[in-house]
């Protein structure tokens, strides 16, 4: 392997890796906050890959970040009302597993709906000349898209630590999730925030969606395979961790490139492989967390 | 002139269990009540019911003349009370510093992050720490920071001197001075009753869930005092 043929390699599996950090970011936020593992996260996702597809359908001409912006708000408000209406009452039993199996529903009733309305077909976004762009520095040929699709999810990590590590909000949401009642009790509104953290993990789903549908097909089935992913970034990140995520997340899409070139037909293998290791390790040394 | 705090009737359960029964307390405004008993009378319970932290509890509590509502610890905060609680319950993922910011509400008065930081200078120093990595003494000194960056009307404490060094126990007296002065009614838990006593107007004496013992502080007999810590009415 040529010093080129190295830096495409890192460059392709920090791209990969900046996905599947993005497919695990709202999975993490919604588990390590509100204590509910969301799994119609993968939903989530297919969401807002749709929404954008949508939107480019309707509106050809429509800016890309205004694409980005409107699959996120459909989704945020999805993710709050589900919330609202469905989560929040679960989380009132203080029972895990109750939560957890109503977004199981959830996840069913999503998926269906989106097949009954849109169709099983598989689809793409299409980014026009975007996807066949490139550019060269030092003699090394990179593709423009997956620059942007890494840009904007190391860009969306910095914009969520930023706003829970640096914003009256984010020490609000961060003060729930260690003790609810204590955390009212100074004047914060539980609820409200469990509805903000809830609709900001689908909003990041739904980033996720675009980038994915940007780079291969999704069709309303897909969400399982997100969800695969998000949970295996999630666990390997330590359960709630934004920067374990971010890790994670690039440990398992450069398994996976670096993977995919010595054995072109590994496909997620190694990926899943990496991730059992790592957990069986742990578990051993009794650090699941 | 409404009581701050008006208590009346006061019972609650823990399932078969009557944890208080026919408690009836009042405060003046600026008062300072001790509240004593042996380990569990129900004082935690009471305090807890006062902070909307228990769903369900009989009787009626009025703080300023407005009717508390059981299990609504939002609606305490903004009645302006606030909580010292049993075991500090810091916030883990906050710093120190954040964990005195998210007590702030749009209540204004005397104390703003600086003059908690200069009641409790050790506050400064390790505002960027986590409160796990603080002592005990710096532990309860954030939460009574937590508490006062409400600037609350009604403070309340929970064994304020529990698992603390005789000297870190005055610096927190004396900051309870500083705290009176501003004219903050305060509920004051503690197992040293003859130190709690001596900065409180009246002394409530729970045993059982009952009140055994209520009256002016200064008069306290401690033969009195210890017959009600043991049931006997007084
Ligand atoms: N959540 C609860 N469920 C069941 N019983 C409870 C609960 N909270 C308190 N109790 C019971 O109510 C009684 C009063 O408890 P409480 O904590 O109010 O006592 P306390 O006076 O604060 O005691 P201590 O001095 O030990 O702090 C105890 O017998 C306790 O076991
Ligand atoms: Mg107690």
């Amino acid at each position: 392997m040529t010093a080129a043929q190295f830096t495409v390699l890192i460059f392709q599996g920090l791209t990969l890796g900046g996905l599947y950090a993005m497919i695990g970011a709202g999975l993490a936020l919604n588990y390590g906050i509100l204590k509910v593992l969301q799994l119609a996260h993968g939903e989530y996702i297919t969401y807002g890959a749709f929404a954008a597809i949508g939107a480019i359908a309707l509106f050809p001409n429509l800016p890309f970040p205004l694409v980005l912006l409107l699959a996120f708000l459909a989704c945020a408000l999805l993710g709050a009302a589900a919330q609202l209406l469905i989560v929040e009452r679960a989380m009132a039993h203080r029972n895990e597993v109750v939560a957890m199996l109503v977004t199981f529903g959830l996840a069913v009733v999503l998926r269906d709906s989106l097949a009954e309305f849109a169709g099983a077909d598989l689809r793409g976004l299409s980014v026009g000349s975007l996807a066949q762009a490139n550019f060269t520095i030092a003699g090394i040929t990179l593709g423009v898209l997956p620059l942007v699709s890494l840009g904007i999810a190391l860009t969306s990590f910095l914009l969520l630590a930023l706003l829970i590590f640096r914003t009256r909000l984010g020490m609000e949401i961060r003060a729930v999730s260690d003790m609810p009642d204590i955390a009212a009790l100074v004047g914060a509104r539980v609820k409200r925030t469990h509805i903000v953290v809830a609709a900001l993990s689908a909003g990041l789903a739904a980033i996720a969606g675009v980038l994915l549908a940007m780079r291969s097909s999704i069709s309303p089935y897909s969400g399982l395979d997100s969800l695969l992913i998000a949970f295996e970034v999630v666990v390997l990140g330590g359960l709630g961790s934004i920067r374990g995520v971010l890790l994670a997340g690039l440990l398992l899409g450069m398994t996976q490139v670096i993977s995919t070139w010595a054995d072109n037909s590994a496909g997620l293998f190694y990926v899943h492989l990496v991730f059992f290791v790592v957990l069986v390790f742990r578990a051993k040394t009794g650090k699941l967390q | 002139m409404n009581l701050a705090l008006d208590v009346a009737h006061v019972a609650a359960n823990f399932g078969q269990f009557r944890a208080l029964n026919d408690i009836s307390l009042s405060l003046e405004a600026g008062e300072t009540l001790a509240l004593v008993g042996a380990n569990g009378a129900g004082k935690s319970t009471f305090l807890k019911i006062l902070c909307g932290l228990v769903d369900s509890w009989q009787g009626t509590v009025n703080i300023n003349g407005t009717p508390l509502k059981p299990g609504s610890p939002r609606q305490s905060s903004e009645l302006g009370l606030a909580l010292v609680p049993e075991g500090r319950l810091l916030f883990e993922s906050l710093t120190v510093r954040e964990n005195l910011m998210i007590g702030q509400t749009a209540r204004s008065g005397p104390w703003s992050l600086e003059a908690i930081e200069r009641l409790f200078p050790v506050l400064k120093e390790r505002r960027n720490a986590r409160p796990r990595e603080l002592s005990g003494g710096q532990q309860q000194m954030v939460a009574i920071g937590r508490a006062l960056a409400s600037n609350p009307q009604i403070l309340l404490f929970d064994e304020i001197s529990l698992g603390l060094s005789p000297a870190v126990v005055r610096e927190v007296y004396d900051a309870l001075k500083a705290v009176r002065k501003e004219g903050v009614t305060l509920v004051i838990v503690d197992q040293d009753i003859s130190r709690v006593c001596n900065v409180s107007e009246n002394v409530a004496c729970f045993f059982k869930g009952t009140v055994t013992h209520y009256g002016p502080a200064a008069g306290m007999t401690a033969a009195a005092l210890h017959e009600a810590y043991f049931g006997g009415r007084t």
